[in-house]
């Protein structure tokens, strides 16, 4: 795919996935009577204004408008920027969050792009649930790779591969009928953060650890704080 | 009092939905396929509001399965989904053909159109 196609596709899947948190804005509107009605229309649309701010992100390095300024910094201290980020979404859902920051190596990325990154991870690891009721593990973990490097990623027990991605960008923005195994909410999240990961360096990718499956990218580690 | 399934994958916008029907209807939600065919054989629902985006799932694929049980065959369908018919790329004769009785683009159809239609099937499922 050529990165005018990209664009393109990520451009068409965030007006459509916009679609969705808009509609549930517009129908809450109709019968808002609470200042729990009223709470509920603020958390669906800081939503949509995450989504936005990722896609800007990705968008504005894509197009050469912004080149992201690293800076060195912890795993942890993403993480738990993260966290703050997803407590709503969590508790909504009901999941239990780990974070797990076993490295404490600094690494160089853009701050705001790896926290939304490993936000979107998240929502995406979280449409992969089976909808049971019962109470759902995520895991948010730093660790070192095979060959040195630092890796970022959202873990769970939902079962999901490499091909459910690839599917899911492929289909990123397409009014697909018939649908996929995906929601429409983790083929755009996906896009986003697809991009989102070339902008600061990285590739995304399916990982499994124990029991867990999750969405993980390597990040370049920091020499300067290692050094000081 | 009339029965309404719900087939809605969204939480939240579920929940909106039944608020706006439950003076009027028992109205049951399923946030999945397989949870609405379960819910239709114990609701035995007398409308059915679907979502074509079901997660895992494809939208038609459950139409087909729900209709080919002969008890559910007559049961009034309203599709009011994310998917405008046009991006569906089936006219109105073909989603007629599979069961659909109404179908409600959600981004314009409020939830008082969704009310107003299913109270209409329900006078000519009731007269026919």
């Amino acid at each position: 795919m050529t990165r005018e196609g990209m664009s393109d596709q990520t451009l068409r899947a965030l007006a459509y996935e916009l679609k969705h948190p808009l509609v549930l804005i517009a129908r809450q509107a109709e019968l808002a009577a609470t200042p729990n009605d009223i709470a509920q229309i603020q958390r669906t649309a800081e939503q949509s204004l995450r989504l936005i701010d990722s896609f800007l992100l990705s968008a504005q390095t894509e197009y050469g408008q912004q080149q992201l300024a690293m800076e060195p910094t912890t795993i942890g201290s993403i993480l738990y920027d993260a966290s703050s980020e997803l407590r709503s979404e969590l508790l909504r859902n009901s999941y239990e969050l780990t974070i797990d920051d076993r490295v404490h190596d600094p690494v160089m990325t853009h701050r705001p792009a790896l926290t939304s990154l490993v936000a979107l991870f998240a929502n995406t690891v979280m449409s992969f649930s089976d909808d049971s009721p019962a109470k759902k593990q995520l895991v948010l973990r730093g660790f070192k790779t095979k060959h040195g490097t630092l890796g970022i990623g959202v873990f769970s027990e939902h079962a999901m591969n490499e091909n459910d991605i690839k599917q899911a960008l492929e289909l990123a923005g397409e009014a697909h009928m018939p649908l996929a195994r995906l929601s429409h909410a983790s083929h755009v999240s996906l896009a986003i953060a697809d991009s989102l990961c070339s902008a600061i360096g990285g590739v995304m990718s399916v990982k499994r650890m124990g029991k867990l499956t999750g969405l993980v990218t390597e990040l370049p580690r920091s020499e300067q704080l290692a050094f000081v | 009092m009339s029965r309404v399934l719900i087939v809605e994958p969204d939480k939240e916008l579920a929940e909106v939905m039944k608020r706006a029907l439950t003076d009027d209807y028992e109205v049951v939600i399923a946030h999945t396929a397989q949870n609405a065919l379960s819910e239709a054989d114990e609701l035995r629902p007398d409308v059915v509001v679907l979502e074509l985006s079901i997660a895992k799932h494809n939208g038609v694929s459950f139409l087909q399965e729900f209709k080919s049980y002969q008890d559910w065959q007559e049961i009034p369908v309203v599709v009011y989904s994310q998917i405008s018919r046009e991006d569906t790329g089936l006219s109105v004769q073909q989603w007629h053909k599979l069961g659909v009785n109404a179908y409600l683009y959600k981004p314009t159809a409020r939830l008082v159109d969704l009310s107003n239609t299913i109270e209409q099937l329900l006078i000519n499922y009731e007269t026919a």
